[in-house]
């Protein structure tokens, strides 16, 4: 007979932890990504006026707000948050950064976009 | 009135106001309650990782007297007022592991570990049930129709098919005898007595005691949502479609838990569930309780309730087609009564008007000679939604089976609303001529294509399982 897995006692326990389990920190943020819904697309409108109004949002970053946007094992050619153009359904976009997971979930549904389909 | 609801949590009495009780229960166990072992994957009742064990004393159901599994995150902590709740974290009794824990690490049972918790506790329902019973033996069917409900995607299953039938049913005591006290009982029996009315900025939940204050209720109220066990509701809330801010739940009208069978006919309360339904009639109509055992998972099914799929008005709800097949009545307010047949007028709309509450549902059970036969097709055997189901429900006017007497046909998933093929009825009733009866059928419905099915896969489904029915109950045509 094989040996037990080595967490297995604590899997089954519910003790293991795992990242979400963690007590929350004070002031701790919540992020939630602002997915692409067009396979192929250019971005003719992105407008996030109505998602900054909310009270519990914090912050929107979007592609033109990172440092080094492009990223790759070998050609640094992919895009972290799509700009101006997107290249599959799912492709993030944006993040936005509320108090509460929930806030940022319910933000995301105040972004307004325009696409273009190629 | 009361302005806290009352449950108990690992034995423990807990008290939650209006602040909290709108919570989801699993969000509230992980992140008011510190409580991380039951986790949240889909949040749409799918999964299973959320699974809790909950008895509900006041249910009427003798065979679901027991702790039984139900996801915890479709559920909203006001619904469980008047229950006792176990998690995964209080199962272990002090060192010793509970017999599903133990088998699930003897036999290899997890990996990464993170839908254990869900399975666990859906093997600790089954040993709950089981030795209710007084059976010690776990077959095969059985673990796997006890873990529809939970979905892991590293370990496989056979590992954990073999834990559960792996554990020592006579080594183990039950949750119920550790956790469920006499004093329990008095309690959440003294509880049940009153009212609960909740106030927020953002949460309002009433449960009033008769259905006449539910009437008057809902009258000041019109924007009140009357919710049964939130398990679509939780769903859609979870997804961000709604908020569920104003919640009317009839919880504590304690006839709405009555069921019973007199002379062939059926009544439930609207507050009967899906579990305590099919074992009430699993003796009486095979059919129907077969049909309800592919249909959603456990843990959906010991908590949401039959009126509760009716009065969603889904057009590939499950029980519809086969309560129109039955010809089953609406009950209204407790004292006014509509057919089935009249209730679905649209998408999602039905006949009950503004300010009017389902109590319950009735119906007669099928003649000893009839045959009633109910199909489902989804993409997944168990716990899907439905692509197309279609009941037949068949009076001959003799054994020979040559000549109809009475037939219903209903089906879902092909039109706006749960759909009866009256015209194909008709022909049927004077011609019993399948090939031209499926070109009426045909005829009668134009169905949507979507991610389930596309219109041409719908009509093939419903002319496939209405030539079934006719093959199964050995009509000649």
């Amino acid at each position: 007979m094989s040996l037990p897995h080595d967490n297995a006692h604590t899997h089954v326990t519910g003790e293991s932890e795992y990242v979400d389990d963690r007590p929350k920190m004070h002031n701790e943020l919540f992020v939630d990504v602002f997915y692409s819904t067009r396979a192929h697309a250019t971005i003719k409108l992105l407008d996030f006026a109505e998602v900054l109004k909310l009270p519990k949002v914090v912050a929107v970053f979007t592609g033109s707000d990172v440092h080094s946007n492009l990223w790759g094992t070998i050609f640094k050619d992919q895009p972290i948050l799509a700009v101006d153009k997107v290249q599959f359904a799912g492709e993030p976009i944006a993040l936005i950064v509320a108090e509460t997971l929930e806030a940022a979930q319910r933000a995301k549904q105040k972004v307004i976009i325009e696409y273009v389909d190629i | 009135m009361r302005n806290k609801i009352i449950f108990y949590l690992n034995g423990k009495r807990q008290e939650v106001g209006a602040d909290h009780a709108g919570m989801m229960f699993a969000d509230y166990l992980r992140y008011e309650k510190n409580l991380s072992g039951t986790k949240i994957v889909c949040a749409e009742g799918d999964c299973g990782a959320c699974s809790v064990l909950r008895y509900f004393p006041h249910a009427s159901g003798t065979d679901t007297n027991n702790y039984l599994a139900i996801n915890s995150c479709i559920t909203v902590v006001a619904n469980l007022d008047g229950s006792s709740l176990v998690t995964v974290d209080a199962l272990k009794d002090k060192t010793e592991l509970h017999q599903a824990q133990k088998a699930m690490v003897q036999c290899h049972g997890s990996q990464c570990g993170f839908c254990t918790p869900g399975f666990v506790m859906a093997l600790t329902g089954l040993v709950e049930e089981k030795i209710a019973r007084k059976e010690t033996v776990v077959v095969a069917q059985e673990a796997k129709n006890c873990m529809t409900g939970n979905l892991c995607r590293c370990t496989g299953y056979q590992p954990i098919i073999d834990a559960a039938l792996s554990m020592d049913l006579t080594q183990a005591e039950t949750v119920k005898k550790r956790f469920f006290t006499d004093h329990q009982r008095d309690m959440l029996d003294e509880n049940f007595k009153t009212g609960v009315a909740l106030e927020s900025e953002d949460f309002s939940y009433a449960a009033p005691k008769t259905i006449k204050e539910a009437l008057d209720y809902l009258a000041e109220n019109p924007d009140a949502r009357i919710v049964g066990a939130a398990t679509d509701l939780g769903v859609v809330h979870n997804k961000r479609k709604i908020t569920l801010t104003k919640l009317l739940s009839l919880h504590l009208i304690p006839e709405l838990y009555a069921m019973d069978i007199k002379n062939d006919e059926v009544t439930i309360g609207a507050r009967v569930t899906l579990a305590e339904f099919r074992h009430l009639i699993k003796d009486k109509c095979a059919e129907l309780a077969h049909y309800l055992d592919v249909f959603a998972s456990p843990q959906i099914k010991n908590l949401a309730t039959v009126v509760g799929n009716v009065a969603n008005a889904s057009p590939i709800g499950d029980t519809p087609p086969a309560l129109l097949a039955l010809n089953a009545s609406v009950v209204i307010n407790g004292n006014k009564e509509i057919l089935l047949s009249e209730f679905f007028l649209a998408y999602r709309k039905t006949a009950l008007k503004p300010g009017e509450i389902i109590t319950g549902i009735k119906f007669k059970l099928p003649k000893a000679e009839a045959d009633l036969k109910l199909y489902k097709n989804a993409n997944r055997k168990d716990l899907d939604i439905s692509s197309v189901n279609l009941a037949v429900h068949v009076e001959w006017k003799d054994k020979t089976k040559k000549a109809i007497q009475k037939i219903i046909i209903a089906v879902g998933g092909v039109a706006a609303t749960p759909l009866r093929l009256k015209q194909t009825e008709d022909f049927l009733k004077t011609n019993l001529d399948l090939e031209a009866a499926i070109k009426i059928m045909h005829s009668e419905f134009n169905p949507l294509s979507d991610v389930r099915a596309t219109a041409a896969y719908r009509h093939v489904l419903v002319e496939n399982f209405f030539r079934r029915f006719f093959a199964d109950c050995g009509g000649s045509t």
